[in-house]
């Protein structure tokens, strides 16, 4: 059986009686909020101004004292009507077992708050007698494997996801361009298009990986400095090889690319000229792909300076990257390696079956562009999947559903509406899911939107 | 100008959970004596010096009550072993959980709706 413990003033406003048959006045907290202001505001107030501010917060919690007071004296009227069984136990059989128990806990420390100063960071929980319950140490560390576990798949379905929906506006759009189809059919601009396919790939998945993780990544911090334990320091190569990887796989592209600078070179008259006139040449276009080899020189510099000085993680400076995660990575590694899995276990999802089974994800992109019959085929195939494509997007429109306020005023509304019914809240979930649905048509927005903010 | 706990308070520093704990405050009245108390200047100039905040007053909030799904014929609380193996819906912090145990009930940490926040924190 459940039961809480609950401030007064909450009860009329969330119906608590509907689900509870006697109160117990234990009074046993009298709660208290402190109102605080900055100091360095105070500061530069004049002494007028702050007697005036002193005054205006004493005030105010003085109103605000009253009207609970007399609030809690209704409330016992109000509820009494209701059904309830309100009454006082014997309130100094419970002060004794809780002076007791404070005496203990003041007892075993140093009295006063001086003695605690020296350790001003201690939180409550390094308190004697408030000892954090321990569980196993197996047990804990399995669950929290698994929830790291969880992050790296969750996280890798979300990039999957986007990629393919980026994919998919790619191929809609670029596939009506008769250039681009002609580009990409060209059997020498086939590296150029591992080029295309994997660099922004990889690049634009780096940040949407870090926008999104970042809370769970803050999280995951903390718990890992929960059971921080000595780092072991490894081999260079084997700690920067998801550098040496990326650093690579550009290199390795780069002479296809340049070979394909030198066929513009040679063609000088290859111009956007069908959709915005001649005097755009294919070979500026493409030389926006120099910025690659950047990715590719920040990465080979990485490799090179972990030989030099040894593992990244034992250098005071990488401290400030933030701690590894569970493959032992940073999380820039870790989010580079992400995408590349991502890129190639990817491929097995959208593509139809006439296409040869060892290729590559990019070369997706050319054969939709090359034959209209497949084109249509790859497109069926993203289709079907596309409520999983939209997924994140979804999540996105409730968040800024959510900073909006927009599902709070939905909330209310439904509390408005239907609220006053026996068993309100679940009326007003029903409903509000219900509203939310016709404007999003998505569970998952629904629990990352309207579900959030009831649940405050 | 904002409000803070004293659970909140803490967890920067330890001697605020004595502001938390069941039965030291006896009421409204007793709060402000308590607060305005000279005892009370070594807090509030830690709070100061070391968070840049300066408490200004104290708001009382309302007296916290056990409230029960039992009907009274069949559990009626009047003494803290009445409430032996009753579970106790209260926060996760070792605060409540110790005021739980203070009050002679079994405080369960509020499990489910722990995960659902974490849950939606981690979409927002």
């Amino acid at each position: 059986l459940t039961v809480r413990t609950t401030r007064c003033r909450r009860w009329s406003t969330r119906k608590f009686y509907e689900v509870t048959n006697q109160i117990v006045l234990t009074s046993h907290l009298v709660d208290l909020n402190y109102i605080a202001f900055s100091k360095a505001v105070w500061d530069k107030l004049t002494p007028e101004q702050q007697a005036t501010v002193q005054k205006a917060a004493d005030d105010a919690a003085e109103s605000g004292r009253q009207a609970q007071l007399k609030k809690e004296e209704e409330l016992v009227s109000f509820l009494r009507e209701k059904g309830l069984d309100i009454y006082e136990p014997d309130l100094n059989a419970f002060r004794d077992p809780c002076a007791g128990a404070i005496c203990r806990q003041l007892n075993s420390r140093p009295a006063g708050p001086k003695a605690c100063s020296t350790r001003s960071t201690r939180s409550a929980t390094d308190l004697p007698g408030l000892s954090r319950r321990h569980g196993g140490p197996d047990m804990t560390s399995i669950v929290k494997w698994f929830l790291r576990g969880a992050e790296i798949v969750a996280a890798t379905m979300m990039a999957a996801m986007f990629l393919t929906f980026i994919l998919q506006i790619a191929i809609r759009y670029s596939a009506k361009l008769e250039w681009l189809a002609e580009a990409v059919s060209d059997p020498r601009a086939e590296p150029l298009r591992l080029d295309a396919g994997i660099v922004p790939g990889a690049v634009g998945l780096d940040r949407l990986l870090g926008c999104g993780l970042r809370g769970a990544r803050a999280r995951s911090c903390h718990l890992r400095s929960l059971s921080r334990r000595p780092r072991q320091s490894g081999a260079p190569l084997v700690r920067s090889w998801p550098a040496a990887a990326v650093c690579g796989g550009l290199i390795w592209s780069v002479e296809p690319t340049w070979s394909k600078f030198f066929i513009l070179r040679l063609k000088k008259t290859a111009t956007l000229n069908g959709l915005f006139g001649d005097w755009i040449r294919m070979r500026d276009i493409y030389s926006i792909y120099i910025l690659f080899w950047c990715v590719a020189a920040r990465y080979g510099w990485r490799f090179i300076s972990a030989f030099r000085h040894g593992a990244p993680d034992d250098r005071p400076a990488r401290t400030r990257r933030g701690p590894r995660n569970v493959t032992g990575m940073t999380r820039h590694e870790f989010r580079g390696l992400a995408c590349l899995l991502t890129l190639f276990f990817w491929r097995g999802s959208a593509r139809p079956s006439p296409i040869r089974s060892s290729s590559p994800p990019w070369s997706t992109l050319a054969l939709a562009a090359r034959t209209s019959a497949r084109r249509q085929g790859l497109m069926d195939g993203l289709y079907q999947s596309f409520i999983l494509l939209a997924v994140p997007l979804f999540i996105v429109a409730a968040n800024i559903m959510n900073a909006g306020t927009i599902s709070d005023r939905l909330l209310q509304f439904c509390v408005a509406a239907v609220g006053r019914f026996r068993g309100g809240l679940g009326h007003v979930n029903v409903v509000a899911s219900l509203i939310f649905s016709g404007m999003s048509g998505s569970a998952v927005a629904d629990a990352a939107g309207s579900a959030r903010s009831s649940s405050r | 100008m904002s409000i803070a706990s004293a659970q909140e308070l803490a967890t920067f520093f330890p001697e605020f959970s004595i502001f938390a704990t069941g039965y030291v405050h006896q009421d409204a009245a007793h709060q402000v004596a308590v607060f305005n108390d000279p005892l009370m200047d070594p807090f509030k100039q830690k709070v100061e010096d070391e968070l840049g905040v300066k408490l200004l007053s104290v708001m009382y909030l309302g007296r916290r009550n056990v409230n029960l799904r039992q009907s009274k014929d069949e559990l009626t609380v009047m003494k803290p072993e009445d409430l032996a193996g009753v579970n106790l819906r209260m926060p996760g912090s070792d605060a409540w959980q110790f005021l739980g145990k203070a009050l002679g009930a079994n405080p369960d940490a509020d499990g489910l709706h722990r995960d659902l926040h974490r849950a939606f924190d981690r979409f927002g």
